[in-house]
């Protein structure tokens, strides 16, 4: 029996990540970047809108791509939600737990903005800087 | 069941006729199905990965049901992730049945034999077209996938019913190929296309309406 000599990978999850143009990644690290000054900021990421992670500042990918599905499970449902009750569009998601806040935001058609910050952070802050590097990264997503 | 097409570079084509499905079939669902009659649980191709029957329908409805709850981009994503595991060690347990030489070093014919499992198996007949020197693949299902038609029966939607057949035939490819590429939905039965078409991209960038 002749066994073809096909291509070796230890998981299907190494190839699943697709990896986002250099140029997507670079213009969304950038944006990313503005966050940094906030108070009680911790990380940021923006997703697709299915959840996989465009660009992140997590320092283990691994917990980036768990935000990111979440986040995205978060607009999903949020926006069927206001569909059903006729609310209409989603516009952002505050998530207040015990030790921080999550917000989460629409970064244009193709992608969502996720924010964790400390509990004690500047809510209304930080909620008009995420609208405004949300929009930037709209502006930047149509360019390219 | 194979065919090629010559250019300035290699443009493979591989089809499954109805008469080589159903003999696929016979392989597929028969000869290399193996029942566990104690655990009434079947195995396929020699590997420990217990197999059963499914109607086609209930893996569409782990898509319907799933888009209900966080729409339909995340259940997608999430639906495709099963099928890509599923296509990756469908494709690794088949690699060890192929007893034909390998082609291209065999990523190729391994590429080449999934269109044989699915149809065998029942997911649908199709056909892959892979162009070496672009990298780009193509899974045309003609009568629709299983799933697309099952989805069709429960009636027409806006969106593709099929990422776990997406999912499944990217990992197929990309565990073949040793490739990472992204398939999209082209075509589907279930929004009322003709066929049902996956193909290959580099990285999807699908924007809402």
């Amino acid at each position: 029996m002749v066994i073809p000599r096909t291509v070796r990978s230890e998981s299907p999850g190494e190839t699943f990540i697709i990896r986002p143009p250099v140029d997507l990644s670079e213009a969304l690290r950038e944006e990313l970047s503005g966050l940094r000054n906030l108070q009680g900021w911790i990380s940021a990421a923006v997703t697709r809108r299915d959840g996989l992670a465009i660009q992140h500042t997590f320092s283990k990918g691994q917990q980036a791509n768990a935000l990111c599905a979440m986040a995205a499970a978060i607009v999903g449902s949020a926006r069927a939600t206001g569909e059903e009750l006729r609310q209409g569009a989603f516009n952002y998601s505050i998530v207040q737990y015990v030790d921080g806040l999550l917000l989460v935001k629409e970064a244009g058609a193709e992608a969502i903005l996720a924010c964790l910050f400390a509990r004690n952070a500047n809510l209304g802050l930080a909620l008009l800087t995420m609208t405004q590097i949300a929009k930037r990264i709209e502006e930047r997503l149509e360019e390219l | 069941m194979k065919s090629y097409e010559e250019g300035p570079h290699t443009k493979h084509r591989f089809t499954v006729t109805p008469k080589e499905s159903e003999s696929q079939f016979h392989l597929v669902s028969r000869e290399q199905l193996k029942h566990n009659a104690k655990q009434g649980v079947n195995y396929w191709g020699g590997s420990d990965f217990p197999t059963m029957l499914i109607w086609a329908g209930r893996i569409y409805d782990f898509l319907r049901v799933l888009e209900g709850i966080v729409g339909y981009y995340p259940a997608r994503l999430q639906s495709y992730l099963v099928g890509y595991n599923s296509g990756w060690n469908g494709a690794d347990v088949n690699s060890r049945l192929l007893t034909d030489l390998p082609a291209n070093d065999g990523n190729v014919r391994l590429l080449s034999s999934g269109n044989g499992v699915l149809s065998g198996a029942g997911w649908g007949r199709s056909e892959i077209e892979y162009d070496d020197a672009t990298g780009s693949v193509q899974w045309r299902f003609p009568e629709g996938t299983a799933i697309g038609l099952a989805a069709r029966q429960d009636g027409l939607r806006e969106r593709p019913a099929c990422p776990f057949v997406a999912g499944f035939v990217a990992g197929w490819t990309n565990r073949s190929l040793g490739t990472k590429s992204e398939f999209q939905e082209t075509e589907c039965v279930g929004k009322g296309d003709a066929h049902c078409v996956f193909e290959s991209t580099e990285y999807l960038r699908e924007k809402t309406e």
